[in-house]
């Protein structure tokens, strides 16, 4: 059997047809594309006004806090006294020199036969000596002393700026030890 | 296919294209500048977000802290390193040390210059200690000048010795050890107190074990106590009553 189908309608009116179908075709897809955009605009309009009002509700909460955290005040500028005071007395304690030492090295100076004319604590703890030893044994003894002074690392540098016999007897002696 | 003229098409498809250009319009007008302002927002929520917490936990911090040992603690760097020069204060202390070691404080020489917070403000902004310079004239034995130094260590507010000149030294009768009569230069010092005091959102100053120990040892330093001033006391009354009011 041969199958075929006949159509009965004339040219024209096909093209019609036609044209009509896609001019619902056509009508479908805008109110699809239009019900979509409607659809994503109103998301994102829930959206922002969720956020907007998240940001808000922090605004609220961030100027609460601080409120509360300015009654406290007191506290916060105490803190920020000691922690910069603190910082500023322990950089002048660990740079202030002790002069409780030089003090001590004084007495290992000052020995008996010695007699001091010049005797200086200069900052940072060195010491500037003058004066006159009565004999070759004493000259001995404050030579000794000296030098154990700079072998134990007291000082960085001894030097003796001036070295003399006294003609009624003694030695003249001017030195400075240096840190 | 039937051939359309364009006022035919304008006729048919008036709405879709009208519907489309809307759509596309309102994209560019409303919907993409919407979606860039949310975005926004959400930057500006996190950045919320993370200010609260700060701020929550300095709130906790400061909520935990003793109002009284931090007034006490403040006080006593104040005393150690005060805001503005106190001449007074720091001859006074000065006299006291020397007394309590025996030394007789033979004269001084002390040059406090301007006592003005302004100068010394500027100075303080590039982070520089300012200090005052103070001369004494002194006798003393060998073992109270010891002591001295020793004592002038440990005193608030902090004092430093820039240098001992002895100008006469006599042997005692009993030892060796000698008398001295010199100068002591001494200086001490004095900071502004900070310009800003913290703010709101500046995070809390933490104040460390090392900084608390350090605290510790100041609490055992001589501190200035001033001198109680003699008042006058009113003479008792004896005998009648005033008889003419």
């Amino acid at each position: 059997m041969l199958n075929k189908e006949i159509n009965l309608a004339s040219g024209a009116a096909q093209q019609e047809i036609a044209f009509q179908r896609t001019k619902r075709r056509v009508k479908k897809l805008a109110i699809l594309i239009l019900f979509g955009f409607v659809l994503i605009a109103l998301v994102v309009l829930a959206g922002f006004l969720w956020f907007d009002h998240q940001l808000k509700a922090n605004e609220a909460k961030i100027s609460l806090l601080k409120n509360e955290i300015n009654k406290y005040s007191k506290i916060e500028s105490y803190l920020t006294v000691i922690s910069s005071r603190t910082e500023q007395v322990s950089s002048l304690l660990a740079k202030r020199a002790s002069y409780s030492q030089a003090i001590d090295n004084v007495k290992l100076i000052l020995i008996p036969g010695f007699a001091p004319e010049q005797l200086e604590i200069a900052p940072e703890g060195g010491l500037k000596v003058g004066g006159s030893c009565r004999d070759n044994q004493t000259l001995n003894l404050f030579y000794a002393n000296i030098k154990a002074l700079a072998d134990e690392g007291n000082y960085k540098t001894v030097s003796y700026t001036d070295v003399s016999r006294d003609p009624k007897g003694g030695y003249r002696l001017n030195l400075e030890l240096k840190k | 296919m039937k051939k359309l003229e364009a006022k035919e098409i304008l006729e048919n498809f008036l709405f879709p294209i009208l519907a489309i250009i809307s759509v596309v319009l309102l994209t560019f007008v409303l919907l993409i500048p919407k979606v860039k302002q949310i975005m926004q927002i959400k930057k500006e929520i996190a950045g919320q977000e993370e200010q609260i917490n700060k701020l929550t936990q300095k709130l906790s911090t400061l909520q935990n802290l003793s109002e009284p040992d931090l007034f006490e603690a403040s006080n006593l760097l104040l005393e150690a390193l005060p805001a503005q020069k106190d001449f007074y204060k720091v001859l006074s202390l000065t006299k006291k040390v020397f007394n309590d070691n025996n030394i007789q404080l033979l004269s001084f020489d002390f040059a406090p210059g301007k006592i003005s917070s302004d100068s010394a403000g500027a100075k303080e902004e590039s982070g520089n200690t300012n200090d005052m310079q103070l001369k004494v004239d002194f006798s003393a034995s060998y073992e109270s000048f010891s002591n001295l130094l020793q004592n002038l260590a440990k005193v608030l507010p902090l004092m430093e010795v820039n240098s001992v000149k002895f100008s006469s030294m006599n042997a005692t009768t009993s030892a060796s050890l000698l008398n001295f009569e010199g100068t002591l230069s001494m200086k001490t010092y004095f900071v502004p107190l900070p310009k800003k005091m913290g703010s709101v959102d500046s995070p809390l100053p933490v104040v460390s074990s090392k900084e608390k120990q350090l605290l510790e040892e100041l609490k055992t330093y001589q501190r200035y106590e001033p001198e109680a001033v003699a008042t006058e006391t009113t003479p008792e009354v004896v005998g009648k009553e005033n008889p003419f009011p």
